[in-house]
This record gives structure tokens, sequence and C-alpha cells, in this order.
């Protein structure tokens, strides 16, 4: 390996990548705004659920109950409405998703001790929102019937006989998100898909590039081995990838308030190492690739599963198990669980190191095999 | 001492015989043209000089190594320009000599000096911040030649260098070939332009993936047999397909909006072939003999190659 042939051509392929202005948008501007669909608008958390309240008792109790609903922030009660039919038309046409029906006896059920009847009725469509509305539904109620079965402080001497009702009151606690918030959970992960995507995008069609256009054909008759070649293709990209690595960064830390807990520099080491795996797999789309369109193509083709299937969305565990293969070779399953622990729960290398060492082999594998199908390209 | 010596060199892509059995030598400081057809070989044959395509037979040695085993070191002795263009348009003048100056390994202190002689060489002063993509075809083709010996190779290989750039740039072009070939560098060119072809040392001659001829332009004109007569006429079409028809005439070719006549024969007169074209009523506007051209060496030549293929059982 000869370091002032792979200077020369990085120097090369960096001044091309910032000239070339779509370049630019993809690896500055695109980053950014993925970054923002992420943080804004892609969001899981359920609130202001619109909520039509039926509410055929219509006692103070009642009426409090609806309040905590309200309060809550989970609900919107966007009307109330005692004939439930106008109630199921409202679900029907999509204006509300939760009908809150607390019946003509509930407040006296209640105060005596009966079964007091009341019903959510979730529109189940969007399963997400459903769930969600059924536990925040059920929490509050839960919430609100302990308040009222609880005396005020006063009274507690003379009615504690009769009000001793055995009960389990869980006590949740969630650790490293307390809030629930669905941006902790994504944007971290938004660091792993961006830099795979820029890595992707960016390596996948520089060698192709140059077979197409014809410059290869120059840099082929010179003493550049296929080693060299193919490093100063990917350096450059791998020096962008953490341009943008430390861009998202701070805009997840600064402008997203997404708490970083663990340490930064096990954060960029395994970054690189990832890097490495992501540019090795975008080179060994190109060395395959006849033409940048089918290279990107291949990249659209492998990146697709490689996000679902990475435990990005949807959790590992649930993927069925003939194909869950794919996530435990996949490098973004590895990576996404270095980002997540090292941002959320602030984990260090005694935790991760099985991760790390995943990258850390399958890198230089990739890199391996891409120089090797370069060779066989010339023939 | 020869810079370029192939013995029955040959590349088969599978069934296909794309260079078949050459052998020819160039020595050092020699200006070898490669001429022929489209798809005869020629770039087939600069490829496994330049070693990048594995010989399927024969043997090549450039600069003193072997095509097939000492392929690296041949890259740091052969400079190559390309039939397409192959330097980036999105790069300046200077930055494409910088990057194959890097590659090249041409040491950092002494790159500045070096490229300043190149660009003075290749008449590119003044251009250094140009974008390559604003530059003229001729201008590009001296900077890909530029490119091709900032590392002082032995051994040049120029693939149809020209095509594309207008008379006068390409004589330009071709007094930098003569510059280097005086400095002792041998140049092997490939063409389809006789009048460049002409300006050679020697010739290769092309076909179907042999090499038909080998000889300095003079000589090759020596070569034909017969007679070379140069017809004028207003029914060219007629006269052609008639001509070809007589026994003794070889070929009759188009040679601008005249015909050429090539007689197997000293001895088929130019009388002769006035009373055949009078006997079938095609009035002559001017008829005459003429020294044999390159072009005429050259259609003779192809078919002589024609007719051994044919013989040849395949």
């Amino acid at each position: 390996m000869n370091f002032n042939r792979i200077k020369a051509l990085l120097r090369k392929e960096v001044k091309q990548a910032l000239r070339d202005k779509r370049m630019r948008i993809v690896i500055f501007g695109s980053p950014l705004i993925q970054l923002f669909l992420f943080g804004y608008a892609v969001n899981t958390d359920v609130r202001d659920i619109r909520t039509v309240v039926c509410d055929r008792a219509d006692t103070s109790i009642s009426r409090g109950l609806t309040d905590a609903f309200q309060a809550s922030g989970y609900f919107r009660i966007v009307q109330r409405s005692r004939d439930l039919r106008a109630a199921e038309a409202l679900v029907d046409k999509g204006d509300v998703q939760v009908i809150l029906v607390i019946h003509e006896h509930f407040s006296r059920d209640l105060r005596r001790g009966r079964v007091a009847h009341l019903q959510i009725i979730v529109e189940g469509t969007d399963s997400i929102v459903a769930s969600n509305a059924v536990s925040y539904g059920n929490m509050i109620i839960a919430a609100h019937i302990q308040k009222l079965v609880k005396p005020p402080p006063s009274m507690t001497m003379v009615t504690t006989t009769n009000t001793r009702i055995p009960q389990a009151r869980p006590e949740t606690r969630v650790w490293f998100n307390p809030d629930l918030e669905s941006r902790n959970f994504f944007v971290p992960g938004v660091i792993a898909l961006l830099l795979t995507i820029v890595s992707l995008v960016l390596t996948s069609s520089s060698i192709v590039r140059e077979w197409e256009v014809g410059t290869m054909e120059q840099l082929i008759v010179t003493p550049l081995r296929p080693v060299e070649l193919i490093a100063g293709k990917a350096l450059p990209f791998f020096l962008l990838g953490l341009v943008d690595l430390t861009l998202i960064f701070l805009v997840g830390t600064l402008w997203f308030r997404i708490p970083f807990r663990g340490n930064i520099l096990l954060l960029a080491f395994s970054a690189m190492l990832y890097l490495i795996n992501a540019l090795s797999i975008g080179i060994l789309i190109s060395t395959i690739s006849r033409t940048q369109q089918q290279a990107l193509m291949a990249v659209f083709f492998y990146f697709n599963p490689s996000m679902l299937l990475s435990g990005f969305v949807f959790p590992i565990y649930n993927i069925p198990v003939l194909i869950r293969w794919i996530a435990y070779v996949n490098p973004l399953t590895y990576f996404l669980i270095i980002v997540r622990g090292v941002f959320l729960k602030g984990v260090g290398v005694t935790v991760l190191w099985p991760q790390l060492l995943f990258l850390a082999l399958a890198g230089p594998i990739l890199l391996g095999i891409s120089v090797k199908r370069f060779h066989k390209k010339l023939d | 001492m020869e810079a370029i010596l192939t013995e029955g060199l040959t590349k088969r892509f599978g069934e296909f015989v794309a260079v078949d059995a050459v052998s020819f030598a160039v020595s050092v400081g020699e200006v070898f043209g490669f001429l022929g057809p489209n798809g005869a070989g020629k770039t087939t044959t600069i490829r496994m000089l330049c070693g990048i395509l594995p010989p399927t037979a024969g043997r090549a040695m450039v600069g003193g190594s072997d095509v097939a085993t000492e392929p690296e070191r041949i890259r740091h002795k052969v400079g190559y320009m390309s039939q397409r263009f192959s330097l980036y348009t999105d790069l300046t003048v200077w930055e494409n000599l910088t990057l194959y100056a890097g590659i090249y390994g041409i040491p950092e202190r002494a790159t500045d000096k070096r490229l300043r002689e190149v660009m003075e060489m290749s008449a590119l002063i003044g251009k250094e911040d140009a974008m390559v993509a604003d530059l003229p075809t001729g201008w590009r083709q001296r900077l890909a030649l530029g490119c091709a010996i900032l590392h002082h190779p032995e051994v040049l290989f120029l693939d149809e260098p020209t095509s594309g750039v207008d008379p006068a740039a390409r004589q330009a072009f071709w007094e930098l070939i003569y510059q280097l070939s005086s400095e002792g560098t041998a140049v092997l060119v490939s063409t389809h332009y006789m009048d460049e072809a002409e300006q050679c040392h020697r010739i290769g001659m092309i076909f179907n993936g042999r090499l038909a001829a080998v000889d300095t332009p003079t000589m090759l004109r020596e070569r034909i047999p017969g007679r070379v007569y140069e017809l004028e006429t207003v029914d060219t079409i007629r006269a052609t397909e008639f001509l070809r028809q007589i026994p003794g005439i070889a070929e009759v070719s188009p040679f601008g909006r005249r015909l050429h006549i090539l007689t197997e024969q000293e001895a088929f007169t130019q009388k002769k072939i006035r009373q055949i074209l009078t006997k079938a009523s095609i009035s002559i506007a001017s008829l005459e003999q003429v020294p044999p051209r390159l072009e005429d060496v050259f259609i003779y030549v192809a078919q002589q190659s024609a007719n051994d293929n044919n013989k040849k059982p395949r």
C-alpha cells in the first residue's frame, strides 16, 4: 500500500464530492431533513386522542371522571352526547377514536359498592393508538376511583374500618426514558440510519461511476492497486460520515434535547467501526453493479430489509424465527444497540463489547470481499 | 533495444478470437502505427500490452517486463491514453494533473516543476484553473497526453488519440508525439486516419485480430503488385460494380469523388481500362495512373487478408 497514492485519490474524491451540488445535498442536507422528520413527524407518542363522552349518569362523580380524562392530556374531549348512536356515527366518520360511555347507574352502583359499569369503546384501526387509549383509560379510571374511595385525611379515623379493600397497586418505573418519549428512542436510531444511507449512497455510485464515465480506463493502467483504489474511495466518505455524525449528534442533543448519558468517545469509536461496515457494503455494491442506476437499486434493495430487520422500529424478538437470522447478521442491528445503549442508558464497553466485536470483525471481512470482487472485474 | 516485443500474442473471449497470434516489435524512440478498422483488435492488443488484460496465449514484453507475469512493473513503464476521454471533467486541468502525479508517485517537492514542464509541453499554460468540462476537445486530448507522460514512461500507448479533433489540433498533437519519440519514448498509436498512419515510422495493419502487414509506409506502398488508376466519372456506382467483375482488377474503391482502380498486374494498362469502360458505355471524365497511396495499400491488404481467411477452414 502506498499512502501517497491513496492521499492523491482522497483529495480528488473530496473535491469532487464537495463541488457537486447534488452531493452536497446528500451529505449535509438530507441528514438534517431526515433528522427533523424523525424528530418531529414520526411520533408514536399518543396524545390528544379525540374522544366523545356519552355520560348517561351525569352526576358529579361521572363529570369528575370526564374531567380527569381531559386533564390527563391523553384524551381530548371533543363532544359530549347522551346519544350513543350519534357518538358511533362520529367514530365511523373518523372524527373521534374513543367513546367513553358512563352508564346511568354508575354513580349509584359505585356508592353502594356494587360493580359500577362504564365502557371505553376504541376504534382499533390504528393499533398503537388503540392500545395506548385502552391502557391510559384504565389508568385514569383506576386512579380516579382510588381518589373517590380514599376519604379525605381528616376522616380517616372514622372510616378506616369499612373501606379496607385489599388492593395491589403496581408501581411502574420507566427507566432511561421516563417520559416514554418516542423521540428519545428514535433520534439515536436515526443517527445509525443516516450514517447508513449517506455512506451507502455515496460509495455505491463512486466506483461504478468511474466505469460508466470511462475515467476508470485511465486509473487501471496506473500503478494504483485495487486496495489503494478502494481505500481512496472509502476514506473520504468515512471522513464525511464522521462530519455527518457530529452534525446529527449536535442537532439531536442540542435541538431535540435527547439525553446523552454515555461516553462520547465510545460513540465515535463505534460509529467508525460501523462506517467501515456500511462503506464496505456500498463499495461491494459499486463493484458488482454495471451502472449507477443498478447501484442505486441495489442500495434500496439492501437498505429496506436492513432497516426493517434491525430493531429500528420493530423489536427483533418479534421477527419470525425464519428471517430473524438476517437481523443477526445485519451490522445495523448491532450499531443500533450500541447507539441507543450509549445515548440513553450510558452503558460502556463492558456491556457493549459483543456488538463492538461483531462490527470490528464484519467490517474488514466485507472490505476484503469488495477488494477481491474488484480484481475479478477487469477480465 | 526493443521497447515492445510480442510473440504470438493472442486473446480469446470465449469462442471469439479478438487478437490472433500477433507478433511484432517496436524499438526505442519509434512511432509505430496500428492501422485497422474498428473491432480489428487494436484496443485489445493495447490493453494486453498495458498489463490490464491477461493474454490467452503468446508472450509480450514491454520495457523488458513480461505483461503476463509482471503487470505491476509494466504500469510504471507505460503511459496510456484511451480512445474515450477518461479524465475528470469536474476537476480543473491542474487538479487532474496533480491527481495523476500523486498516483504515479512523483514526489511532492518535484510535482510542481514536473507539472509546469508538462503544461508547457502540451501548451496548456494559462489553463491551470480551467474546468476540464469547459475545454475544447483538442485541449482535452493534450491534457490526456500530459497526464499519460507525467512519469516519463518508456512506452506510450495512444488509442485513437485524435478521433474527433480538428485537423489543426491533430497536427499540433502529432508534433508532441514526435517530440516524445525524439526523446526516446516508444509510441504505439492506433488510428484509422490514413494521413496519420503516414506519419508513423512503421505501420502494422490489423484485420480481424491478425497483423496482416508490418512495414514502413514507403515499403508498404511497394507491396502493391499492380498499378493504381484514378478514374473520374459521373457514373461511379455503375463503374464500380462493372469494374469489379473484370478479371485482373483487384479492387475498386471510392477516393473522394473519384475511384481508385487497383490492378493485379502491371500489365493491365490504362489503355485496356479505357477500352473496357467505353465498351460498357461508361463515360470517362479523366483516367490516369497515380502512385499508390496508403489507403490503396490498406484496401489491398484488407482484401488479401479476407481471402486468406476464406481459404482457412473455420
